[in-house]
């Protein structure tokens, strides 16, 4: 007979314990289906801007350079600024905002136009 | 390849033994009712890649891995109360006698590889050779921490 001391009795673990188990990974799947839906709306988001972001930006027929189209998108605004001879009154919060109008940017000449 | 079936005989299997295991570890049946739990949730989500006949082995060692890893957290977060003027954990209750509360000391006392090695041994229907491979260490090993396990625990236990 061994005189080993034993490791105290054999305790029982508490009741419904793979109920729990289930219910902690059917949440936890559905954790992980709606992150992973979040990620897959995320990407078409993106996608879709890159898309038109490249159709007005050098897909379209009157599409300006990409010189062109910085010097025109990136026009900063301080204070007032006036663009189109439209005067936008900008609070101080919108100081440092990039302007992106279409409409200022300077039109390609059509090709076979001039 | 793990199925539904296979995961819950498994479950049904294993939870006394890896319970207590992990309750030698946290000494709350909250806690290790929840580290089994992870192990299992992490068993679940490789049952792709789990060979019904290894995943004992996979979900002791996980276990295992879960229980060093709380030790870590539990060791540093002692170690900072110690510096710290935060309050003091709030002592053992009633039900705790006193020698549950030195045998429990005495476990603590010891060395992580061997209180591996003990309670795996005592609480698992693994073999000497089979808890090397999970280990990493020969057979031989197993057995000399073994010994050495139960000799500090009858001594510590013999000090308090």
């Amino acid at each position: 007979m061994s005189t080993e001391p034993t490791l105290m009795d054999w305790l029982e673990p508490p009741a419904h314990g793979l109920n729990d188990l289930k219910g902690k990974i059917a949440r936890r799947d559905s954790l992980k289906k709606a992150v992973a839906g979040s990620a897959a709306l995320a990407i078409v988001v993106c996608t879709t801007i890159a898309f038109f972001h490249d159709g007005i930006g050098s897909a379209a027929p009157n599409a300006p350079s990409n010189g062109e189209w910085q010097a025109a998108i990136s026009t900063r605004v301080e204070g007032l600024s006036v663009i189109n001879g439209a005067a936008l009154e900008l609070s101080a919060r919108d100081a440092d905002t990039r302007i992106y109008l279409v409409s200022t940017m300077p039109e390609k000449p059509r090709p076979g136009s001039g | 390849m793990l199925d539904e079936n296979e995961f819950e005989q498994l479950y049904r299997g294993l939870e006394k033994r890896l319970f207590n295991i992990a309750w030698r570890w946290t000494w709350n049946p909250a806690e290790a009712q929840e580290l089994v739990h992870e192990g299992f949730i992490r068993v679940w989500a490789r049952r792709a890649k789990i060979d019904p006949s290894t995943a004992e082995r996979y979900l002791v060692r996980t276990l295992i891995n879960l229980c060093h890893k709380r030790a870590r957290r539990h060791r540093r977060w002692t170690r900072i109360r110690e510096i710290l003027p935060l309050p003091q954990a709030k002592p053992a209750g009633p039900e705790a006698s006193y020698q549950e509360d030195s045998l429990r000391r005495a476990i603590e006392s010891l060395p992580d590889k061997q209180r591996d090695v003990l309670l795996l041994t005592e609480f698992t229907d693994l073999k000497q050779h089979q808890i090397g491979e999970l280990l990493g260490i020969p057979p031989g090993t197993v057995a000399s921490r073994r010994n050495t396990a139960l000799r500090r625990l009858k001594e510590t236990m013999h000090e308090h």
